[in-house]
């Protein structure tokens, strides 16, 4: 059995959506209503979106996996994923916003969240800008969370997923297979999504993500993605 | 017509209500999400209710009351109530209420909690209307236990509020919280719940018929409309409802909702107050010319000053 321990935002929608992929092989569990003592040995305890959680809420999140049974194996421990940070390029959006002149459109402006992630379409004016991100805060996106990315550093068209579960990674281009492993292991990321372009047989990250997005592979791989958690 | 801007966690009072009774004044009464009104851009003659200061943050605060000034600046054919930042949140008016000695319980941001606090209390968030999120907690130890448990349910420390909690039950241990609703000048005197829980949700409530007839006529005469004036107005709010209690022979205040729902009691306590919330909803449009729509937009500098810490 595999407890996937996700961010209450996360849970409603999990079940909805997902719960006939998974049903009877995932259970999903709010962070806040973790039962310790419930979780038997021998099952596997996934913990999602810890990356994006602040040093206090990771912290207890790192305590809950303290209190787990011997015997129970761990994915995405907090107490191991590293604090997720923006890919190189991106700026927040008060940034762009600040320093109009400088800013390099067309933009897409993105939210990273414990709970998922959404974007916004290409950008290509100041006016653009600043009509999203008013419509993006008044919706109750925190501006904080709000990431602004150079929309040429990626060709949009050639975008790729690839998923990790375990020792298994899913969707790999091979010629690019260790640079992305690399990029799972330097997150300290088990189970997670990665989103790339290739730009002038360059490999450029556009997202890594430990959220529950990663126990959203295409459905056709939905078991293979099990069975690659079971034997990892 | 009277709009009501929401967040997108507010959406559905109005509309749900007017769907049930009110469907033949659907085009005097609308619900529309800031956001939504932003990216129409445009917005037609009516008085505007701003809702949800208490769900919203400093920058949309911000952003909402750039709309007010935009809105006000259309002419007399545009009406506006609930300031967004003149209105006091809800720590601000029970900090208020009780530094005034009004409220005999104290409310607290986590951050400057005393080490004495008056045990127990119960743990709220300030921007939502979920009511308690813990139980009654009557030690320091528990207190932390379930602020670690909230903080690790993804809640934000800076919006949880410990509260006091102040026993206003009577002598057969029932709670009777009153709600009384304030559309501009107009005051409807909703309900008593009456409950043996603290909580005073109309799904706790458990009454007798005596106490369901109480309520209705507290609804007909409209006792305390005079008692609690005061206090929407030193909470800046011109529409919402506020929720009390009498006990000791004094008011204690709850909270003032600017976004109240209508969709909680039985069909018959709804059906004998839905026209008197229809007409006080509808007041908040009274004489107002209509007039072209004008353009809503927020400027990009002003934008960038919303956004400031």
């Amino acid at each position: 059995l595999i407890y996937a321990v996700l961010d209450f935002f996360a849970v409603d929608a999990f079940c909805s959506v997902l719960s006939q992929q998974f049903e009877g092989a995932v259970v999903p569990v709010e962070y806040s209503i973790v039962d310790e003592s419930k979780i038997e040995s021998g099952s596997t305890v996934i913990f999602f979106g810890s990356s994006l959680f602040t040093a206090a809420r990771r912290n207890l999140a790192r305590q809950a996996e303290r209190r787990l049974l011997p015997g129970i194996r761990v994915l995405n421990s907090p107490g191991r994923v590293k604090p997720r940070s923006p890919v190189s390029s991106a700026r927040t959006a008060v940034e762009v916003l600040r320093h109009a002149r400088d800013a390099d459109f067309p933009l897409s402006l993105r939210v990273d969240h414990p709970a998922g992630f959404f974007e916004s379409p290409a950008l290509y004016t100041f006016a653009e800008l600043a009509d999203t991100i008013a419509e993006w805060v008044m919706a109750s996106t925190r501006i904080e969370d709000i990431w602004a990315v150079p929309m040429n550093d990626f060709d949009a068209g050639s975008r790729s997923k690839v998923y990790r579960a375990g020792a298994e990674i899913f969707g790999c281009p091979p010629q690019h297979r260790d640079q992305l492993q690399l990029i799972f292991q330097e997150a300290r990321v088990d189970v997670g999504v990665v989103d790339f372009a290739i730009c002038s047989g360059q490999l450029k990250l556009w997202r890594l993500d430990d959220g529950p997005a990663a126990l959203m592979p295409h459905p056709e791989m939905t078991s293979e993605w099990l069975h690659a958690l079971a034997k990892s | 017509m009277v709009i009501f801007l929401t967040l997108p966690e507010g959406t559905g009072h109005i509309d749900a209500f007017y769907s049930r009774y009110g469907a033949r004044a659907r085009r005097r009464v609308a619900e529309i999400t800031y956001h939504e009104l932003l990216r129409r851009g445009r917005a037609p003659g009516a008085a505007y209710v701003f809702t949800d200061r208490e769900r919203m943050n400093l920058p949309q605060r911000r952003i909402a009351a750039n709309i007010w000034d935009q809105l006000l600046a259309g002419g007399a054919a545009f009406r506006t109530y609930n300031h967004p930042l003149k209105q006091l949140g809800r720590f601000e008016l029970l900090r208020k209420l009780y530094d005034m000695g009004v409220n005999r319980y104290n409310v607290y941001r986590l951050a400057e909690l005393p080490t004495k606090v008056r045990f127990p209390v119960f743990i709220r968030a300030e921007n939502d209307h979920n009511g308690p999120r813990t139980a009654l907690v009557h030690t320091r130890a528990e207190l932390d236990q379930e602020t670690d448990r909230l903080l690790l349910h993804g809640l934000e420390p800076e919006n949880l509020l410990v509260i006091e909690f102040e026993d206003t039950s009577d002598e057969s241990g029932f709670f009777h919280k009153r709600g009384v609703l304030l559309a501009g000048d107009e005051t409807v005197a909703n309900h008593i719940y009456t409950s043996k829980s603290w909580i005073g949700k109309s799904e706790t409530a458990n009454e007798t018929l005596a106490q369901r007839e109480a309520s209705d006529e507290f609804f007909r005469n409209n006792p305390d409309a005079e008692l609690v004036m005061p206090f929407f107005e030193l909470a800046g709010i011109q529409y919402g409802r506020i929720d009390y209690c009498i006990s000791g022979g004094a008011i204690q205040v709850w909270e003032i909702n600017d976004n109240p729902s209508y969709g909680g009691g039985s069909r018959a306590y709804k059906d004998l107050r839905c026209g008197a919330w229809m007409a006080a909803i509808e007041s908040l449009a009274e004489g107002l010319p209509t007039g072209h729509g004008i353009s809503i937009a927020i400027d990009p500098p002003d934008l960038l000053e919303a956004l400031k810490h």
